[in-house]
Formats: structure tokens, sequence, C-alpha cells
């Protein structure tokens, strides 16, 4: 649970996109395209319906006109290319109307109860208008531009959970199909991507009646959905530990089961082995500037070549062969080789471990209450055994405190800031925890151990949230990062890269240190395509 | 009017909280206590910046007047308005204190707090939470009026909380809440005490993505 090694995350069956295609395929959810309303130019709105056993749902999409000097990745932004709200229900004219008059401005608009997920999405200037200009010549764009950039659009947010008056997550959370963790956030940027490439395809059309080619199937599977993410996404994984807890202990008690096969079947192997081979491919075109990320790609696809050349000896013959090849990747591959063993090694036993996905998802109220009855000395031996790691820092050193998290009034986004050289130190967010937890050590040993906590809380208020935090940790061993998260050297894309990673992404490009590029659903099959092999295409 | 969504709620009463002066732990207690009074239909939001507004001339209970609470004795006069918020935290962080007795607190600043923090996690039933003019049902589903029409936001009244089952929920509770838009925006500046203005210096440090899209 180092930053280091959640740096180097990679996704796996048990990720949340993996996790909606997989109910998709088993409940033959039908997606059809409802309504397009878009103009010659692209500009519009579009509906596309989710129909699952229960319920449906649409994603409506929203295309507007954008000036070049407009389109900003970052939160600030006041206007998109294109806007998006997953919809409960189907909506007639009138919703599409309310919608209309708020999606587009995001943040700036209200929502309501019917609305689940809010999101928004700009062009990739390079590619989408390289792929229109293609198809309406009746050609098809090259393969290796589409490889370089990856897709046609980029969120920049997708919001879920009560945010500007969206549904709150208990409107969902009873519902198989949406009650997994992001489910339906992944929903949403999953018909994104229909929507992206439809609407190439019809401005290309319009611009050239009767002779724009449609997009190759294997080049429209290539393309996922670009996102870029900031600092708005790292606290998440702090101020969830519960949650985080959940997620990572469903990794480890998959790799658990897997590691203790006593036999590596044929199907198994075969599995692995075309998992090797398409995540080789994937590496090949994983494109960035950043030098770090640039060497950490390289070290993985030298490990890969290792994989894939001694995979077959170190299983062979072995009491637990899968659980060698893990051992050897431990002992010989970089963290991202190693990171990318697991995946691989996990790959192949759906039957094994997929059910873990159902316990990913978090009640976080149940962990909520203090025990107040329990002792200062009981407390103080919970953080003891369980915050022994935060003994690494000196917390009186510059380096150690040299950051703090806070909240933009600009924008209500967490922000990083440089306690020595910017304002606002005093209003620092609770996210410091091994600091915190240092600093309650010591206001607990002056303290009689038989003290309950319920009285020392009476006393000294200030160290509620890091008890609650503390009591939560001793039931959850995955709950915290195992690092100093306002440290001098700490790298907040290592955050945003392990929840990108449980999300499913991939091409993890480290634009500084602080925000990165990844990408969502690229070679993974279209819910079109999912219902077309289950028979059940609309 | 704005209608909100629980999150919301919840999200903006920590940070009023907090922007009262509360500590981050008792401001997550004030975020959840709010949403479950706007669930139970209470006038949460007049309700937070009344507290917001009173959070400094509330007092803590004393380590005396906890003790006492413990051994059921009975309190003697105070002058001294107990803050809801620490009292309630006091309540369920030790809830041997609420067990099989009935409890008189004198004084208590804003009781409509000690409703919404006062959750029921360890007791069997629930409890009803009265003052002289309003009484309210608090237990593991949330909290709902024993009565229609009571006097929510009185500011500081003799509280007396005793075990007691709520009647079985029917309906499902709202998810939603309609808020003045004068006192959201009261609560908005409250809100605004735990933010920090940007800087030219954590723009220049790459908070978010590149400022115009090169790709």
């Amino acid at each position: 649970m180092r930053l280091e090694r959640l740096g180097a995350s990679h996704p796996t069956r048990l990720s949340f996109l993996r996790t909606l295609m997989r109910r998709a395929a088993r409940e033959r959810w039908r997606v059809r395209s409802a309504e397009w309303a878009i103009s010659d130019a692209g500009y519009g709105h579009a509906v596309y319906s989710v129909a699952t056993p229960r319920r449906t749902y649409c994603l409506v999409a929203f295309s507007t006109p954008l000036e070049d000097a407009q389109r900003t990745d970052r939160v600030i932004a006041e206007a998109w290319d294109t806007s998006y709200v997953l919809y409960d229900g189907v909506p007639d004219a009138d919703e599409i109307a309310r919608l209309r008059q708020n999606a587009p401005l995001q943040e700036a608009g209200r929502y309501c109860a019917r609305d689940l997920v809010l999101a928004r999405a700009n062009k990739s200037v390079r590619l989408f208008d390289a792929v229109v200009d293609a198809l309406a010549k009746g050609e098809q764009p090259g393969a290796a531009l589409l490889a370089s950039v990856g897709y046609l659009m980029r969120t920049t947010a997708v919001y879920g959970n009560g945010k500007f008056g969206i549904a709150d997550r208990e409107e969902i959370a009873e519902r198989p199909e949406l009650s997994g963790p992001f489910q339906a956030e992944m929903l949403t940027v999953w018909l994104i991507r229909s929507f992206t490439i439809d609407l190439a395809e019809h401005v290309a059309a319009r611009r050239a009646s009767g002779h724009a080619a449609q997009l190759d199937p294997a080049l429209q599977r290539s393309l996922g959905v670009g996102n870029a993410t900031g600092l708005g996404m790292a606290p998440f994984l702090v101020r969830h530990p519960v949650l985080m807890h959940n997620w990572f202990h469903a990794r480890e008690a998959a790799l658990a089961r897997v590691r203790a096969q006593p036999a590596a079947s044929g199907a198994t192997q075969a599995g692995f082995l075309a998992a090797l081979a398409a995540m080789q491919s994937k590496v090949r075109t994983w494109r960035t500037a950043d030098t770090r990320q640039a060497e950490a790609i390289a070290a993985l696809d030298a490990d890969l070549a290792t994989l894939e050349r001694i995979a077959a000896d170190v299983t062979r013959g072995a009491a637990l062969p899968w659980d060698a090849l893990y051992r050897f990747a431990e002992a010989n591959f970089s963290l991202e080789g190693q990171e990318a063993t697991v995946a691989l090694i996990l790959e192949p036993h759906g039957e094994l471990i997929d059910d873990l996905a159902e316990s990913m998802g978090a009640d976080e109220s149940q962990s909520f209450r203090i025990d107040g009855a329990m002792s200062c000395g009981a407390l103080r031996a919970l953080i003891a055994r369980d915050y022994a790691w935060t003994r690494r820092y000196d917390f009186s050193s510059e380096e150690a405190n040299a950051r703090f998290w806070y909240v933009s009034a600009e924008k209500l986004e967490p922000r990083l800031g440089e306690r020595l050289n910017e304002p606002g130190a005093e209003r620092e967010q609770p996210l410091a925890i091994a600091r915190d937890i240092a600093k309650l050590s010591r206001a607990l040993e002056v303290e009689p151990i038989s003290i309950a906590v319920a009285d020392f809380l009476l006393r000294h208020p200030e160290w509620r949230h890091v008890v609650r935090r503390a009591q939560i940790a001793a039931r959850h061993p995955y709950a915290e990062i195992r690092d100093n998260l306002i440290d001098a050297g700490m790298r907040p894309i290592d955050l945003l890269r392990s929840k990108l990673a449980f999300f499913g992404a991939s091409r993890f490009d480290p634009r500084s240190d602080r925000w990165l590029r990844i990408s969502l659903f690229a070679g993974e099959p279209f819910p079109e395509d999912i219902a077309r092999e289950c028979g059940a295409a609309s | 009017m704005t209608e909100l969504s629980l999150n919301e709620v919840e999200s903006l009463a920590a940070k009023v909280g907090r922007g009262a002066g509360f500590s981050w732990g008792l401001a997550e207690e004030i975020g959840r206590g709010a949403r479950r009074l706007a669930q139970g239909g209470f006038p949460w939001a007049d309700a937070l910046l009344a507290l917001a507004e009173k959070a400094e001339a509330m007092q803590a209970p004393s380590p005396a007047q906890a003790e006492q609470w413990r051994v059921h004795r009975s309190e003697t006069d105070s002058t001294t308005t107990l803050c809801p918020v620490r009292t309630a935290a006091l309540l369920i962080d030790d809830p041997a204190i609420l067990q099989a007795a009935l409890m008189h607190l004198r004084n208590v600043g804003l009781p409509i707090w000690i409703v919404g923090v006062l959750a029921a996690p360890s007791a069997a039933g629930g409890f009803e939470v009265a003052w002289p003019t309003a009484s309210a049902w608090v237990d593991r589903q949330g909290v709902m009026p024993k009565a229609p029409g009571g006097a929510w936001l009185t500011p500081a009244a003799d509280v007396t909380i005793s075990p007691g089952a709520a009647p079985s929920r029917e309906t499902r509770p709202p998810r939603r809440t309609i808020v003045d838009d004068v006192v959201l925006t009261a609560l908005g500046s409250f809100a605004a005490r735990v933010n920090v203005p940007a800087s030219e210096s954590s723009r220049a440090m790459g908070a978010g993505g590149g400022s115009v899209d090169e790709e």
C-alpha cells in the first residue's frame, strides 16, 4: 500500500468497467440509438437507450460549438464540445429541453433525481478532424494515427453521487445493475464512446453525402474515451477508507485464490498467454512524453518479454504454478512488471474470482461510529500496531511537512499547496493522515491508559476524525495508503493511477506529477457488440 | 428556492460546521446529522444556520457533567447553554449513558441537533428526544417527528431523552430537500471559510490539465 506501487497499478478483470461489461453480457442489455437530432455540422443532441432486465437508462448527449481557445482540460473551463447526462428512464421532450438548458453549463446548471451522472468531453483536436476528413474522402484514417492518441474525445469530468443536484448514490445503490462502485459512471463513459464515433461518422457522411466511409470496426474497437484527471480525484481514496479497503481486499483475495491453485489447466494457461499477448500489444502503443513513465514502460516491455519466455518453465512441475509465477515476478521484475503480472494471472480465472467484484462496494455509515468505550491505552495499542509505518517520517522537517491539501475557492476542487510558499495552510484539509496519527499518538501519551476515548474526545474534539480513522483501520487493514501525503516528494499522480486502474483505465500518460491522461474502454467491445454477440441486438 | 440532493446537504453542512469553528470530526457529525434531519423533513437549513451563528456562544459538557450523566444523577441548574453537537457526540461515543434510563439535559442550545446527531447504532430500539415544544424519534433508520408542528428551531430548552421505539415507516423517506436561497447563501458564506482562494502559484504548479488542449 505504498504510493510507488500504487503508481504502477494495472487494471484487472475486477476493474469496474470489466464488471459492467460482464453484467451487460450476462443480462443481455440492449442498447440502441433512440434519437439523433444532430446538424450537418455535428451539433445538437442524441439519445442512447440501454434496456436492462429491470430498468431502462438513457444517455442524453449534447454537442455544441466551441472556440478552440476555450477547449481546455482544466476544471476551470466553462464550455465544452459535448456534455452528457445519464438519465433514469426515457426522457420526454420536456426533459430533454430541461437538460439542454443545463447540461452544457455543467457545474453551473442544476439537476434532479432523474439525472444519475453528469459528464462532459472535448474533442481530440488532432484526431477528431483527421478521422472526419479521412472518412469524408471515403478512406480509413491511419491506424498509427489513431494509436498515437487513442480516442476521439476526452472527458474532463464525470460526476455522480448527488453533485449539483443529480441523484444521490442511495437512489441506485439497491439496483443490482448499478450497485457496484462507479457502475453508473462507467456506463456513461461506455455510451459516450459510441457517441464519439457516431458523431464523427455523421459529420463525414454529411460532408460527403453518399461517398463517406464508415470507420472500420477494428479501428473503432481500438478507440477508447480519453480522460484528463487532476488533483480533484486524488483525495477520494483517502476520504473513503472502507471503500478503499474493500477494493484492495477484493484484489488481494483474488490473487490469493489464484496463487493457491494446485495446477494450471490448459485453458488457464492459454488464457494467460492470450492476455499476455494483448498486454504486449497495448504496451507497444502506450505513448507518453513523461520520461519517468517512458522508462517504466520500457522496463515493463522487457519484463513482459521475460514473462513470455519463462512462464512455461516456471510453472511446469511447480506445486503452486501461479504462485511460482507471481514469486518470480516479485523477485525479478520492475514494479510495473509485478503489477502487470498480477493482472495477467488473474485474467484467466474468472470463474474463480469474479464473485469478488460483488464485495467492492461499501456502506460507510456502518463504520462511522466511534467506539468511545475503548480505553486510550487500547487506542494507543491499535495505533502502534497499524500505524508503525508513520514512524518513518520526521514531521519536524520541512520536507515531511512541505505540502498541504486544500479546497480551491475558485472551483471548490481539491488542490495541493506548498506550505512555505503559498497562503492558506490554516485551512488545510484533514488528509495528512501520517502526520495527524503521529500527533494523536503524542496526545495519547499523556493520557492515563484507562481513560475512555469518549472522555478524551470530550476534552480534545480536534482528534475526533483521527480517532475515527484509527478505529476504522483496525478493522480494515487496506484502509490506508502507507505514505506521507504531504511530503515534498509525494506524487499525486500515484494516487490517481491507483484509482483509475480500479476503474479499468489504460494508457496512463502523466503530464506532470499532478495530472495525467488515460483511456477507458480502448480495445473493449461496444455495448452493441456485446448485445450482438449475445444474439440480442435490437 | 433550490432543490438539493442529500449528498449536497451533508457536504454543505460539514463545511458549514467546520467554517463555524467545529473540529473536522464534529463537522462530519454535523454533516451526517443534517442529512438525517433533511430526510426526516426537519428544517435542517435554518437549524444549520442557527448552529453556525451561535456555535461560539455554546459550551461543551464538562467532564464533571459527563460523569453525572453516567451515574444518572440529576443535574443542577446551569446558566451555560450546552452545545448540542458536543453533547450528542458524547452520547453516541458512550452509549452506556443512555442505556435503559430517562435522561434530562438542562439548557441545551438548538436541541434539534441532538435529534440530528444522535444516532442509535448500538441501541436495540431507539430514543424519543423531547423538549417542551417538540418531540422526535431517533433510531437506526433515521429521525422523524413524533408529532407535526413542533418548534424545531427552539433556541434553547431542557431536553429529555428516553428509550423508545419509533413507529414503523410505511413510506420511503424523501431523498431531496428544498432550501430557501437566502438561507443557502448565508450557509455558503460559512462554508466558504474552509476554502482557499486560488493563487498563481497553485496554477503554476499544474493543479489541473494544460491551459489549452494541444492534442
